[in-house]
């Protein structure tokens, strides 16, 4: 625990709720602070992340900063029964880059019952998106239950696919009970500095307590959410 | 054998053992992918070339090599790095010794867990240090010491283990049923013991495993298109 490795975030969720684009927009906003970033990306079928990510923050981030790891088939057992490939890539990286702020950590994209192992990350994000439909977080998965912020990206389609933010908002709050959730538009921006705060406070209380929440140790519970997520919602 | 001893066997031959081994195909996502192997009897033809071809003059014969040498009185740490450099060495295909390193590390590690063995610690503080590879077969010798299996169970497990990792790669290729996936595991038994008669008799110093049909699917899946798997 502590300051002798970077802090390693988890970013879960299905395919296409925009896990990628979340960290092609927070990598500047990390780096903005003074933060230096790895990326590790976990592709099912290619390394169309890996190399998007590259693409993307080309001129950003040193394109050796981003490395993909294929996961045989299995994105849920490649974070968390056996996390092996990731912590043999984080080990070499971490090796390479011994200054690294962060890792970000992204699963392949799967359904929501993926959780990440708490001996690979410290915390963990899972991204949904409204396109998927509004009665996602009524669906209580793992994923969204366990980790530490649940985002709902993509709030500039709702009107587009029929999703009622109001409702989303209620689940999640019935689903998270005290835990954190946040609306977000990635692609436009909207949400990212609330979700860097999170991250933020989450590696102190890690770099001081060796856990991301205070008081609190393993992947679930949270106390004070550290912002407003309404306040995102009607930010759009 | 002790039955803590088979317990143990039985633990580091489990595909639950956090390995990452899963991740890896050996070649054979590239034999499909090209056509080249479309069923049961192709992959069973493989999986001869994997055990007799490769694994019993190579990884097997590598990991009872690190065995012996890590059960001795004292433990030969420097016979270790040799055997493990030499293994190394005679894997041409960049992922396949890339994912031996790295499911190497990982069983070392976990080992190191697991027991308190000076060898396992020893091997884990070379491979941190890069004066040894670390591949997976030397590691899973040096675990194997560490646990108590006797080195002729290790090999026959490790057999065992990687037979079952290849066939679960073609089950999830969509070439096999698991009825086949056991039928093929169990058939495969016989051959598994030659490869270790083999490989217990195959001298340290002349590992010369010879698979190319393997190789050279695995040195083309370094550019394929659809990569589920990391070899």
């Amino acid at each position: 625990m502590g300051s002798r490795r970077p802090f390693r975030v988890g970013i879960g969720g299905p395919v296409g709720s925009g896990k990628t684009t979340l960290i092609e927009r927070i990598v500047p906003l990390l780096l903005a602070a003074d933060r230096s970033v790895v990326v590790v990306t976990n592709d099912i079928v290619t390394r169309e992340d890996e190399m998007h990510v590259r693409v993307a923050l080309d001129g950003i981030l040193d394109g050796e900063r981003v490395v993909g790891v294929e996961t045989g088939a299995c994105p849920h057992q490649a974070v968390r029964e056996d996390p092996s490939m990731n912590l043999a890539v984080l080990a070499e990286l971490e090796g390479r880059y011994p200054e690294t702020d962060y890792v970000l950590l992204e699963s392949g994209g799967d359904n929501l019952t993926l959780t990440f192992s708490p001996e690979l990350v410290d915390e963990s994000l899972y991204v949904i998106d409204v396109a998927g439909g509004d009665k996602i977080p009524r669906k209580r998965g793992p994923g969204l239950i366990l980790c530490g912020l649940l985002v709902i990206n993509k709030t500039d389609l709702a009107p587009y696919v029929g999703a009622d933010l109001a409702r989303m908002d209620r689940d999640s709050a019935a689903i998270r009970g005290s835990s954190p959730y946040l609306f977000t538009d990635a692609r436009a921006g909207v949400g990212l500095d609330r979700l860097v705060g999170h991250l933020e406070l989450a590696r102190d209380a890690w770099l001081t307590q060796g856990s991301p929440r205070p008081g609190v140790s393993g992947v679930s519970g949270v106390s004070d959410p550290p912002h407003d997520h309404r306040h995102a919602v009607a930010g759009r | 054998m002790d039955e803590r001893a088979v317990l143990a066997m039985l633990q580091l031959a489990d595909s639950g053992f956090p390995s990452g081994a899963y991740t890896l195909s050996g070649g054979l996502e590239t034999l499909v992918d090209e056509g080249i192997v479309r069923g049961a009897e192709d992959i069973a033809g493989c999986l001869r070339s994997m055990l007799l071809g490769r694994s019993a003059r190579g990884d097997l014969a590598a990991l009872v090599a690190a065995h012996r040498a890590a059960a001795g009185d004292p433990p030969d740490g420097e016979a270790i790095v040799v055997i493990d450099r030499s293994l190394d060495a005679t894997k041409l295909a960049a992922e396949e010794r890339v994912g031996a390193r790295r499911v190497g590390r990982r069983i070392a590690l976990e080992a190191e867990r697991l027991t308190d063995s000076a060898i396992v610690r020893q091997f884990c503080e070379a491979i941190a240090a890069t004066i040894t590879p670390g591949t997976a077969a030397v590691a899973t010798g040096i675990a194997a010491v560490a646990m108590g299996i006797p080195e002729h169970e290790a090999a026959l497990a490790a057999g065992h283990a990687s037979v079952l990792a290849f066939l679960t790669v073609a089950v999830r290729l969509g070439r096999i049923g698991h009825g086949d996936q056991q039928r093929l595991l169990r058939e495969a038994g016989e051959t598994i013991i030659h490869a270790v008669d083999i490989a217990q008799a195959t001298d340290a110093r002349t590992f010369r495993p010879f698979a190319p049909g393997l190789d050279i699917a695995m040195a083309r899946h370094e550019t394929a298109p659809g990569r589920l798997f990391a070899s």
